[in-house]
């Protein structure tokens, strides 16, 4: 599965890398921003997508909501710090096909990911 | 007006669920207090603009030590002053938005800005008379640190309101 990594933060987008190695997951690109995420989606055609919400440029959501006019079929994982429940279903609701709270073990990060893809 | 004292506890059980979910390592906490004389800051300082139903800003700052520490717990192999920083950033960022698990989704947070002591600027944090701010001193890995909420509820405004 070639996965899309988006984080402004490179500490975050490092563990991710880090995380999916070796669980059949290639990393085809990453992104800081909401903007370069989907230069980098169109460019990559990922199966699946890391997305952060709260970044510069463009946020999260904002994002999501493009990346799907653009591919109905994209599979979004939010991952964010906002941990309110209506943030969630806000991703939900918009589009995502899962949402992961920070902080996140490789293990929450890696079972959410394999659900994502329908394993 | 300024949070209550009792939300206190929302700001440690942030920093404890931070650092025992990535590191697994259970900081130490010293009494938090309202600042009310300038505080030295670490080296670093990653800083969370805040608003919403709230004003303010949440800060946590921390030294290099601590911060490579933390870049080590994680996996991470580098060490440069441009990880360093962003390790703060992300940490400031997760703790601030774990916030809304009690404050609700009116409590926006900005990303991060972050800055060093080497850099210039003011090299202590000083009490303002218009807000109140929360200091929670800890020990992570026996290295120092300091988270500070330099907030208040807007007026008009419920805690929790969604």
């Amino acid at each position: 599965m070639k996965l899309l990594i988006v984080d402004d933060s490179t500490v975050i987008r490092h563990k991710i890398e880090r995380a999916v190695a070796g669980h059949g997951v290639e990393v085809v690109g990453q992104a800081g921003n909401g903007r370069d995420a989907l230069t980098a989606f169109r460019a990559a055609n990922p199966d699946l997508v890391t997305l952060d919400i709260t970044m510069p440029e463009m946020d999260g959501l904002e994002a999501l909501e493009a990346m799907l006019r653009h591919r109905p079929d994209a599979r979004v994982l939010v991952i964010s710090a906002l941990a309110d429940k209506a943030t969630g279903i806000e991703a939900l609701t918009r589009g995502a096909l899962g949402f992961l709270t920070k902080p996140f073990s490789d293990h929450e990060l890696n079972d959410a990911l394999r659900e994502l893809a329908g394993d | 007006m300024p949070i209550q004292e009792a939300e206190f506890q929302v700001f440690i059980d942030a920093v404890q669920h931070y650092f025992k979910q990535t590191c697994g390592i259970q900081p130490e906490f010293q009494p938090p207090y309202i600042l009310d004389q300038p505080l030295p800051i670490r080296e670093f300082i990653g800083s969370i603009l805040v608003s919403g139903d709230y004003r303010g800003t949440v800060h946590f700052s921390a030294d290099a030590p601590l911060l490579m520490d933390l870049l080590k717990q994680l996996g991470d192999p580098r060490r440069d002053s441009t990880a360093l920083a962003d390790a703060i950033g992300e940490v400031a960022n997760t703790i601030a938005g774990n916030f809304r698990r009690d404050f609700g989704s009116r409590f926006v947070i900005a990303p991060p800005r972050v800055r060093r002591r080497t850099d210039g600027g003011a090299s202590a944090f000083v009490p303002d008379a218009d807000s109140t701010t929360y200091v929670v001193p800890l020990t992570f890995n026996g290295r120092d640190a300091l988270l500070m909420v330099e907030m208040a509820r807007a007026r008009g405004a419920m805690r929790g309101a969604a």
